[in-house]
């Protein structure tokens, strides 16, 4: 099995090739029709990364499924005609010369900690391709899945051996859909482990009989399944028994509380709200406890009828969590060493459907960045009066991706070979934009 | 073993298949062996009964075998057992709970079953209803498509309902699904890569452009009712609403308020046209202009009349000389049984992505299958069993990955793959519920007599003569404010007799207010308008509803029909005698006699009988569901269930509640094992259980010597360890 760990580095590529794929990677079986064509970005010279002084520990990604209005949210444009603005009025912040929409007073206050991305623009439309896009810096395929930005995290930047050892899953994903790329092509044990309800914790960590018995009947298993092991050298079938050793490791660690939420008290409960606000509540427990990675996600931002209806209500669950999680990173002085990124597949369009609703828009859109070395109180890029079209500074999904790697101090430019001996990277071709760093 | 009736039925009219020589199966194998000599592949060999047996429970029943299904087929030396047991299975009810599941999937089929609103529960039951019949693929993909009409009457209408808003995306997933073309990047533009440009989109889109989305309130008699109380009540000066009109709108809406709710809406195709939007970029025509249908390829059907379209546009998709439709659900299929596509660029790739330039991996086996398609007019079961009945299904499972790049990939047998959620689920159903295939049959019953008879009524009150209806309104109206008469004089008497804050009294009467008006206006709609009508609808056709696994139809009486939301009493009673007839034959069958343990068993069965099928839980089961970890999709998208391993998924397995009912004494499982007293017995009937196999000599020895120390206990300790064993959650 490949190990994702082991990149190309500074192994030369002829060399690498003639020593055999299956020693220099621990390959446990090469593709019938691999190809030479298949490596091409491996013929680049190997491009050194630039180097983050001072990267940020951990990372919380809030994802806002469907589509965020940027609109109706980061990218107000007060004057612009009301049949396109559809009379949301915008509020002054803590940030000089950045305004937010009526719907997010809190941020209003807590704008002095961002950097706004005005000017995101990519040209994936729909909600597979854009959110894969997202997550993944590359475009949806049909022969390979990616692997999300949490999995690169872990394999570029494995846990620190000088670090006492916990068993806490080092990439963690709450109230992902199904759609999440995970682990990509890397092991499935570098996937996010999913949260599906905040306020119920991990759900079934707890064995309902005797931890003995569990272990008698785990090793029993194991020596019952030895053959099927043997006889079956699948990826997933392997897969399964990592999960194990990671499982009852888990069951039977201390750290387990952290997915308490009761252990909060009321008024801090209160402060994040419910729903969305609980799942940035668990981040910030779980970057308490050194988990590099954690992705809360907020969906319904699918806005195509009733926008003026919808957005108030999806805006206010953002406004409540996000605001009370950069405040209270803040008072713990967690925020600098913590990156909180707020990202969605797509804008929606400045023009009003008959739906009274909005619909896709790529071509511009706005992302948030905030804490881990980023500036506060920063605005990069900018859209045209009505929010079309970027006509400052745009971004590409991928560099703002790159950008974020870069936050985290993961080598952007470090090649990584999935098991059909392709290259791919963490950011795709992205570069960092450093502008955006204090 | 139970079996259902036409379960019974289809075994004796179905021609058991012997897939002999000359059969279509036989000659995918010979194609096969041709394709191995060409490649200098060999064949892997034939697989045991038990790996056999594991693998065609799991993939046609959507469960593991129980028990003595497992030593009924592994003790059987009738030469063909395996065809016979791809005919049965595929002539059963497990068979559409899978493939139900396999198509929800494929459909994005969501169902909320309590609750109000957008449950789309109708959807469900008409694609179980399409599956249980075998309706034929071709008719089924035409009634999706071209579906009108009230979601209540013609559940196939949530198919282009659900996507309201969106037609555009709804025409994205049709041609997707069903034609294997990924049009949606057109949608905005000129698809850099492939082969299809915006305005091929919008040509194409066209031809489905123009429902809307009606309910039954505006429809025929009943709206133009409606239309006359305004219009002859407006102020005769002003033309304007007054309170009398309001009154009169409000006894309307009272009289088809049972059928008001989500359940009579529908749509309606009016063959609107459709423009380009208003950004389009291209220089072959103007933004906002008219677009003309055309098809994307293959010959564009004649449309007669623009109402038509739809249809015209349905028969076009489906007909056999379709250049993909046929394709497409061959190479669905064919990917389903072996785990490869057949006609394909790359494993790894979505079916649905049937670029015209790709190619198959064996052009006249591909071509054959897509003959044998047409020649059994799009029965899928037919189909399947043409598969399942070949050599290459029977032989082991490949034991290394598939790789990414399939193109000399030579199918020396089928793949293995982890069990779908689904199917894992299902499986742990049939171990823990004793009646696993009932679902929630009591809320089921209770909601299709209501539907029923709201059905009836409207159909009744529709069908009425509109003076009389018209009259009936105005008299309802009448015996109101009759009515009101006496509301307010209780009104003056509780104001009267009232000793407390004024805000109380305030609540007090609103309540009285509103409950009243509500009870007077239902007796009045009752009186003047459901019976009369229905008096005058004459004799009407009795209905009924389904009842549990293997009872047939329960014919509806009078006296249960009902238009309030909760099934009456007197239909509850008829049920609840049913649910104890079962509970007595339990109690027979595994000889559960003491009062003591009847009282526990019936405590058991009241969470176990909860534990539903995959295909009657809500679709998709709620976040954190057993399903949701080992990856059922969220019905956002296209096929958008994983089989990925994940941590969730063992701690699952081993501490899960539900998984934990297996422990109980009374799951099936356990009252399995407690007909046996040695221990070597149950060991076996835990292997044929989880395994669909017995141990093997290694096994044995390993077993024997672990039983000894670990004494009685030792059941419940391999129950867990076989639960918790890749073999388990794999199909090889």
């Amino acid at each position: 099995m490949i190990h994702p760990g082991q990149t190309k580095g500074s192994v030369d590529r002829r060399r690498f090739l003639a020593t055999g794929m299956r020693s220099a990677l621990g390959l446990s079986f090469v593709p019938a029709a691999f190809r030479a064509a298949d490596l091409r970005g491996a013929d680049q010279p190997a491009v050194k990364s630039p180097v983050n002084p001072k990267p940020a520990r951990h990372v919380i990604y809030l994802y806002m499924s469907g589509g965020m209005t940027h609109l109706d949210t980061f990218d107000p444009k007060p004057d612009l005609d009301a049949s396109m603005r559809g009379n949301v009025a915008s509020l002054a912040t803590s940030a000089d010369g950045i305004r937010v929409s009526e719907f997010l007073p809190r941020m209003a206050k807590q704008m002095h900690h961002a950097t706004v991305v005005n000017s995101l623009t990519s040209t994936a439309g729909a909600h597979a391709q854009g959110n894969y896009l997202m997550h993944t810096s590359y475009n949806l395929r049909g022969t390979i899945v990616h692997p999300a930005l949490g999995a690169w995290m872990q394999v570029l930047k494995p846990a620190d051996p000088k670090q006492p050892k916990s068993d806490l899953p080092r990439n963690v994903l709450v109230n992902g859909g199904s759609a999440h790329p995970g682990a990509g092509f890397f092991d499935a044990r570098y996937g996010p482990l999913l949260i599906g309800d905040p306020r119920r914790g991990l759900a079934d960590a707890t064995h309902r009989g005797s931890m003995d018995d569990l272990s008698y009947q785990l090793d029993l298993s194991a020596k019952l399944s030895a053959d099927f092991r043997q006889t079956y050298k699948h990826r997933e079938v392997q897969a399964y028994r990592d999960m194990y050793a990671d499982a009852v490791a888990l069951m039977k660690s201390e750290d387990l509380e952290v997915f308490d939420l009761d252990q909060e008290n009321a008024k801090t409960r209160q402060r994040y709200g419910s729903g969305f606000g609980d799942g940035c509540l668990l981040a910030r427990r779980l970057v308490e406890r050194d988990v590099p990675f954690v992705e809360v996600h907020l969906g319904g931002w699918d806005t195509h009828d009733k926008n003026f209806l919808k957005v108030p209500e999806r805006a206010n669950q953002l406004d409540q969590g996000l605001a009370s999680l950069l405040e209270d990173l803040y008072e713990r002085g967690l925020l600098d060493e913590t990156l909180v990124v707020l990202a969605t597949e797509f804008g929606r369009t400045p023009r009003i459907n008959a739906n009274d609703g909005r619909d896709h828009h790529p071509a511009s859109f706005t992302c948030l960045l905030a804490g881990g070395g980023v500036k506060g109180g920063f605005r990069y890029g900018r859209t045209d009066e009505s929010a079309s079209n970027v006509i400052e500074s745009p971004m590409e999904i991928a560099d703002f991706n790159a950008t974020v790697a870069y936050a985290a101090g993961l080598p952007v430019r470090q090649i990584v070979y999935s098991s059909s001996m392709r290259p791919f990277s963490v950011a795709h071709k992205g570069k960092p934009v450093t502008e955006l760093f204090a | 073993m139970r079996f259902s009736i036409p379960f019974i039925l289809a075994l004796i009219l179905l021609p058991i298949a012997h897939a002999g020589d000359g059969s279509p199966s036989r000659k995918i194998d010979s194609f096969i062996a041709e394709l191995h000599a060409k490649k200098g592949v060999t064949a892997n060999p034939l697989a045991t009964d038990e790996v056999f047996l594991k693998r065609i429970y799991l993939e046609v029943a959507g469960r593991l075998p129980s028990a003595s299904e497992a030593r009924s087929f592994l003790d059987s030396d009738r030469p063909l057992k395996r065809e016979q047991l791809v005919d049965q299975l595929l002539a059963s009810d497990d068979y559409s709970h899978n493939f139900f599941n396999y198509w929800a999937d494929i459909l994005r089929v969501t169902v909320k079953r309590k609750g109000s609103g957008g449950g789309y529960g109708e959807f469900a039951g008409y694609l179980m209803a399409a599956l249980r019949e075998n309706r034929p693929y071709d008719q089924m993909v035409r009634e999706m498509v071209a579906a009108q009409g009230l979601i209540a009457e013609n559940g196939a209408a949530v198919y282009t309902k659900r996507d309201f808003a969106m037609p555009l995306d709804n025409l994205a997933s049709t041609v997707r699904v069903f034609l294997g073309v990924r049009l949606e990047c057109a949608q905005c533009h000129d698809d850099p890569f492939g082969e299809w440009t915006q305005q091929d989109f919008y040509k194409m889109a066209a031809y489905s452009y123009g429902f809307k989305n009606v309910s039954s309130r505006s429809k025929g008699s009943i709206g133009r009712v409606h239309k006359r109380l305004i219009d002859n009540h407006l102020d005769p000066k002003t033309g304007r609403r007054v309170g009398e009109v309001n009154a009169l709108d409000r006894t309307w809406k009272a009289m088809v308020a049972p059928w008001s709710s989500g359940h009579t809406t529908g749509t309606r195709f009016n063959g609107g046209q459709l423009r380009l939007p208003h950004d389009y970029q291209y220089d072959d025509a103007k933004p906002e202009s008219p677009v003309k249908p055309k098809t994307i390829f293959g010959e564009a059907p004649e449309i007669d009349h623009p109402k038509k379209r739809i249809d015209r546009y349905a028969e076009w998709m489906t007909a056999p000389e379709n250049p993909t439709f046929t394709r497409v659900i061959v190479n669905r299929l064919w990917e389903r049984v072996f785990g490869v596509r057949l006609h394909a660029i790359s494993a790894a790739e979505k079916i649905d992505d049937m670029s015209l330039d790709s190619e198959s991996l064996h052009p006249e086996l591909f071509e054959f299958l897509v003959g044998q398609m047409r020649t059994h007019r799009y029965d899928l079961r037919k189909f399947l069993g043409i598969l399942y009945k070949s050599k290459l299904y029977q032989r082991a499972a490949n034991t290394e990955d598939t790789p990414p790049d399939i193109r000399e990939y030579a199918f020396p047998g089928p793949v293995l793959k982890r069990a779908s959620a689904e199917q894992i689920w299902d499986s742990l159903v049939s171990l823990i519920n004793p009646r696993p295939n009932d679902g929630d049959w009591v809320t089921r019953m209770g909601l299709e007599v209501r539907l029923g008879a709201l059905n009836e009524y409207h159909h009744a009150i529709s069908n009425w003569d509109e003076d009389l209806l018209y009259d009936a309104i105005l008299r309802i109206r009448k015996d109101m404010k009759a009515e009101q008469v006496l509301i307010d004089a209780r009104i003056a008497q509780i104001t009267k007799d009232h000793q407390g804050s004024k805000r109380e009294l305030g609540e007090k009467l609103r309540r009285l207010k509103k409950a009243e008006e509500f009870v007077g206006q239902r007796g009045f709609v009752e009186r003047h308008v459901y019976q009369p009508a229905l008096a005058a609808a004459g004799p009407r056709a009795r209905f009924s509803v389904r009842l549990p696994d293997g009872r047939g139809e329960l014919e509806i009486r009078e006296e249960w029909k009902t238009l309030g939301s909760k099934p009456l009493p007197a239909f509850m009673n008829h049920l609840n005698q049913i649910r104890n007839e079962f509970i007595q034959q339990e109690f027979k069958r595994h000889e559960i006699s003491r009062s003591n343990d009847q009282r526990e068993y019936r405590r058991y069965r009241g969470s176990a009988t909860r534990v539903y099928r995959a295909a009657d839980l809500d679709l998709p089961a709620p976040p954190g569901h057993f399903m949701r970890k080992f990856g059922q999709a969220d019905r956002q998208l296209i096929e958008n269930s994983t089989r990925e391993a994940s941590l969730i998924q063992p701690l699952a397995l081993m501490n899960e509640r539900t998984v934990d009912l297996l422990r109980s004494r009374f799951s099936p499982l356990s009252l399995a094992l407690a007909r046996t007293a040695a221990m070597e017995d149950k060991i076996e009937t835990i292997y044929l259980s989880l395994l669909a196999r017995r141990p093997t000599a290694e096994e044995w020895s390993i077993l024997k010597q672990e039983s000894q120390q670990r004494g009685e206990g030792f059941a419940q300790d391999l129950v867990a360890a076989l639960l918790n064993t890749g073999e388990f959650l794999f199909v090889r």
